[in-house]
């Protein structure tokens, strides 16, 4: 077993040493989960609300000890999030992995209480309905339901189905190779090719999953690594369910407008609805 | 009258209720993946076993260690179940909301 395929050792000392008494049973939890496909984002977050809980739960209970557990307790949140921070900054400036402009969508949705980091959303959204209420709102277009994940080495790995996120964003530039047709075949995109110096037939790993690399494409599609998304909801146990939908919009139809009319036909506060182009915006303003 | 930290809070009875329908793999793993299914909403292993530390607390829970597998890195699993009074708190609160709901009004929308 690899480093990468281990979780994070400081964030298992960082619980063990300031987390509740139940740290070892929560670490063995988190540690299953790790080795069934979450990242090591996931973990470090995990960590982080479980040192937050454990030192609320001992201020309610023990007020003597606590100045010392919650000045100590902050200064490692506060590096844990910006670790987070600056993991998310390079994941979105460096990959240039924004969501938005490069998949051609002029509108995301997303679970109110998923991170608005791509990579870092939890499957919670029914695809048949969603994509049924979407279509028939008035001005969309397509609809494109994505699983998302993060590989080791904070690469976004989006779960695509060709067809549907073809209509968003129309299609690939395939540089080498093919799109790919079995469950067990995957897309890259340059950069990732260039870093991970394979070709087309080469046999890799994304998400502790063996793949064939079926093509290379162009860049700005909104991940680096492409699967089949049946392949990635089975993995997660999430059969029928995505992390976000793309909406593509007809032309010379208003996002605002359209998010209104979305709002309308969704008639719950469980769900965000993100103009990308704001949202683009937003993520790249200092 | 339950005296005040008797009493559950809406996610302390959703895990209750996930620990039953779990009944002998009722861990922290399966407990999370259980709510976070059933409530569509992400949930973190540290607030299932806050709550379930409350509810230890209470009296309304009791666990027991389990095996330790490689892949939990050689520690061992912590199984939860209901005790007696916990069971009973359940069914208490179970025709509490019960009685309540029947003859409601129909709620639409954001105001009932």
């Amino acid at each position: 077993m690899t480093e990468n395929q281990l979780p994070p050792k400081f964030a298992c000392w960082l619980l063990r040493h300031l987390g509740s008494q139940n740290s070892e049973t929560m670490l063995g939890d988190m540690n299953e989960q790790f080795v069934n496909g979450k990242s090591r984002s996931w973990f470090w977050q995990e960590v982080g609300v479980a040192i937050a809980i454990s030192t609320y739960s001992a201020a309610r209970l023990n007020r003597s000890s606590i100045m010392k557990r919650a000045i100590v307790s902050t200064i490692v949140l506060l590096g844990v999030f910006a670790l987070g921070y600056w993991t998310a900054r390079s994941t979105l400036v460096v990959h240039e992995e924004m969501p938005g402009p490069g998949v051609g969508a002029e509108i995301l949705i997303k679970d109110k209480g998923a991170s608005y980091l791509v990579g870092m959303h939890s499957a919670v959204l029914p695809i048949r309905e969603m994509t049924q209420g979407l279509l028939a709102v008035p001005g969309v277009k397509a609809v494109a339901p994505i699983v998302t994940g993060m590989d080791s080495g904070f690469t976004v790995v989006y779960g695509i189905d060709p067809q549907s996120f073809n209509a968003v964003s129309g299609g690939f530039k395939i540089v080498q190779g093919r799109m790919f047709e079995k469950p067990n075949e995957a897309l890259i995109d340059e950069w990732q090719q260039s870093e991970m110096k394979v070709k087309v037939g080469d046999r890799v790993e994304f998400l502790k999953m063996d793949f064939t690399i079926s093509g290379v494409v162009e860049q700005g599609k909104g991940a680096r690594i492409f699967i089949p998304l049946q392949t990635f909801q089975e993995k997660l146990k999430r059969e029928g369910l995505a992390a976000l939908f793309y909406v593509k919009l007809n032309s010379g139809v208003t996002t605002k407008q359209t998010i209104d009319r979305i709002r309308a036909a969704f008639a719950d506060d469980t769900k965000e609805i993100l103009d990308l182009n704001e949202l683009a915006s937003l993520m790249s303003s200092n | 009258m339950p005296r005040p930290n008797d009493t559950l809070s809406n996610f302390e009875l959703m895990v209750m209720l996930a620990v039953i329908r779990l009944g002998d793999n009722a861990y922290g793993v399966p407990i999370a993946e259980e709510l976070e299914r059933r409530r569509g909403k992400l949930v973190r292993i540290g607030s299932v076993y806050a709550a379930l530390d409350r509810l230890g607390a209470k009296g309304f829970v009791d666990s027991e260690l389990g095996e330790s597998t490689a892949e939990r890195g050689g520690r061992a699993k912590r199984y939860f179940r209901l005790t007696g009074k916990g069971l009973g708190e359940v069914q208490e609160t179970r025709r509490t909301l019960v009685e309540l709901w029947t003859g409601l009004p129909k709620v639409q929308g954001r105001k009932a």
